[in-house]
């Protein structure tokens, strides 16, 4: 089911929580909502889930205006950060509580104890928890408690799957193997998604689309591909990529890009001002262009993180790990210019 | 080694020794009540006291039992006890429960009222709940002896403290699973907090069967008459007779002692969360 928001605004007391956001959901898709703490994107979700008033705006699933529908009227799951099973009860009956209080949609009766034991069992399959069922959640690793979740959140068929930082309570690990479990169950089950993180890397790895906030207002939406190699500002440039994007100062004019104290950078433009100059740190290659003196190295195993400064400023880079580098060491390094970016320097827009 | 063994085995015994002397002081009373039960006239008022009666008198207690109609107080008590016990978790339960879950104008204002009510003393309300259950035509009835104990602010704060350490998400999730509000409660929420509230039942069970000043003032007939106000009566009957009334005495508490055997536990747990004496 296609989600529709239209200018969805929250206020609380004075603060903006979520300032006209404007976007769909498409059908059957995995979005990813992502920003730093206090972006509004929890808070979006909840509206979504109708556990939240929404002040201004509306919300359209499908056809159907549920702005002010309660979140029993919406059939959407919900997994929630700290997965709020319910400790008294089995695997079996938590995942079965959704059933046994709402109607057969294919009988239009209440669910038959046989129905809801085949329906756990054909969740619990799809979540790969059959073995658990009589357990506790109390006696459950972290990741079979989180398949619980999403198990008790899909047993419905809910048209929506909200999920709220779902990751973020399990060890490093164990949230690359769940984020993919995630998007396997989601694409098994072809159910739209809208999964909430603050985690770039989550985000990027599983998502259809991410649409990245800040401070409640949507910045870009996109693949999450698109959203890296095409940011639209600077902040979205600096959300995504570790390392992060470093920032240099520069004027360009008469095809060439110049620092503070006049280095020429090895990259074309032909655009006059001064700008922002953004440099993912992959687009540093050695070649003919600028020399420059290594700070500090980082060794990562697959490569290495050097960092030297340019006119003054801090300079983060990613280079190959055939040739073991030192603080100290002198090299030369070109750009590509693909992985580069203007923004204003006044308004951090992307300038093209 | 040995020396810690042997210092760690003398702090031990003295430890015991003084929880021993304490439990002597607290059992002197109860256990004075019981051989004074079981002593002859001469026996149970000599001076000095003759500690143990001679022959175990346990005619007294058969006389006792004859001369009140103790089997019905018992039932009556039973009958409030039950009336509290059931209208206490109830409104307990329902109160903390709206005072976790739900947000509503004055919320705050309206909670530091309900614990407020902990301040006032029980004695200085008798007027005012005498006359609200005499307009009511309830007194001498077991509902108007037990009426004044059902909502208690103590309990709606203990369990409130106890609600509210569930995580807030447990309610949402199951708003989002379409679960009315009642079948949380019912499901989710009792049987997450069943200590606790099986602690209060206990406690307002204690507390009814030993309510004392309020039932005497509401009671006017045996037939609603309960344990301890008819025990007052006997006292009013016996007069002197100090080893009857002691064996009356000690036919009043035996269910409580029975009861306390049972539930140490929990009663001990609930005093030492609650913070109140038992």
């Amino acid at each position: 089911m296609k989600i529709v928001l239209k200018d969805l605004t929250k206020r609380f007391d004075d603060a903006v929580a979520v300032d006209r956001v404007s976007l769909t959901f498409e059908d059957g898709e995995l979005t990813g909502l992502l920003g730093p703490s206090g972006c509004g994107k929890s808070t979006t979700l909840y509206m979504l889930a109708g556990l939240e008033n929404v002040t201004e705006g509306e919300i359209w699933f499908g056809e159907q205006n549920v702005t002010t529908a309660m979140p029993e009227e919406r059939n959407i799951g919900l997994v929630f950060q700290n997965y709020a099973l319910y400790p008294h009860m089995t695997v079996a009956d938590n995942i079965a509580f959704p059933l046994t209080n709402i109607k057969n949609p294919e009988t239009g009766k209440r669910y038959t104890r046989e129905e809801i034991r085949e329906e756990v069992q054909r969740t619990a399959k799809l979540v790969q928890i059959e073995e658990y069922l009589r357990r506790k959640p109390g006696q459950l690793s972290g990741g079979q408690q989180q398949r619980v979740a999403i198990a008790r959140a899909l047993v419905k068929k809910p048209k929506v799957l909200l999920l709220d930082e779902p990751l973020s309570n399990l060890d490093a690990r164990l949230r690359i193997e769940m984020r993919q479990e995630i998007r396997r169950i989601q694409q098994e089950t072809k159910v739209t998604t809208i999964f909430v993180t603050h985690d770039q890397e989550e985000a990027m790895s599983i998502t259809d689309r991410i649409v990245l906030m800040k401070k409640g207002v949507v910045q870009q939406i996109a693949p999450a591909h698109e959203m890296y190699m095409n940011p639209c500002n600077e902040f979205v440039a600096s959300f995504l990529g570790n390392p992060m994007i470093s920032y240099l100062n520069v004027r360009a004019g008469e095809g060439r890009v110049a620092l503070e104290d006049g280095t020429v950078l090895p990259l074309a433009a032909d655009l006059v001002g001064s700008f922002r100059l953004g440099i993912r740190p992959e687009a540093w290659v050695p070649g003919d262009g600028v020399r420059v003196t290594l700070t500090r190295v980082e060794q990562r195993g697959q490569d290495q993180i050097i960092e030297f400064a340019l006119a003054g400023q801090k300079v983060k880079a990613i280079a190959d790990a055939a040739t073991v580098l030192r603080a100290g060491d002198s090299i030369s390094l070109s750009l590509r210019d693909n992985r580069c970016y203007f923004f204003d320097a006044e308004t951090g827009a992307r300038v093209r | 080694m040995k020396i810690k063994d042997t210092r760690g085995a003398v702090l031990t015994a003295l430890k015991y020794a003084a929880l021993t002397i304490g439990a002597l002081i607290l059992f002197f009373p109860f256990i004075y009540m019981v051989l004074s039960s079981l002593k002859t006239a001469y026996e149970s008022t000599a001076i000095p006291p003759i500690w143990l009666p001679a022959k175990p008198q346990w005619e007294n207690y058969a006389y006792a039992w004859n001369l009140k109609p103790f089997l019905l107080y018992y039932r009556n008590t039973l009958a409030v006890c039950a009336i509290s016990v059931a209208g206490t978790l109830l409104f307990s339960i329902l109160g903390a429960y709206a005072f976790t879950i739900y947000e509503f104008p004055f919320k705050n204002v309206l909670f530091i009222l309900f614990m407020l009510t902990m301040m006032v003393p029980e004695e200085m309300l008798i007027i005012q709940n005498y006359e609200t259950v005499a307009d009511l035509g309830l007194l001498d009835t077991f509902l108007g002896i037990a009426l004044p104990s059902l909502a208690n602010g103590f309990y709606i704060f203990m369990l409130r403290e106890y609600f509210t350490q569930m995580p807030p998400a447990l309610f949402k999730s199951a708003k989002v699973d379409c679960c009315p509000d009642f079948k949380f409660l019912w499901k989710v929420v009792i049987p997450m907090n069943k200590n606790a509230i099986a602690t209060i039942a206990i406690l307002s069970f204690i507390g009814q069967w030993n309510a004392f000043m309020w039932p005497n003032m509401v009671t006017r007939s045996d037939e609603h008459r309960v344990i301890t106000s008819g025990l007052m009566t006997f006292r009013n009957m016996a007069s002197a007779n100090y080893h009857y009334l002691m064996a009356a005495a000690c036919i009043t508490v035996i269910p409580m002692v029975i009861f306390y055997v049972i539930f140490h536990k929990q009663i001990i747990s609930g005093v030492a969360n609650g913070g109140i004496k038992g």
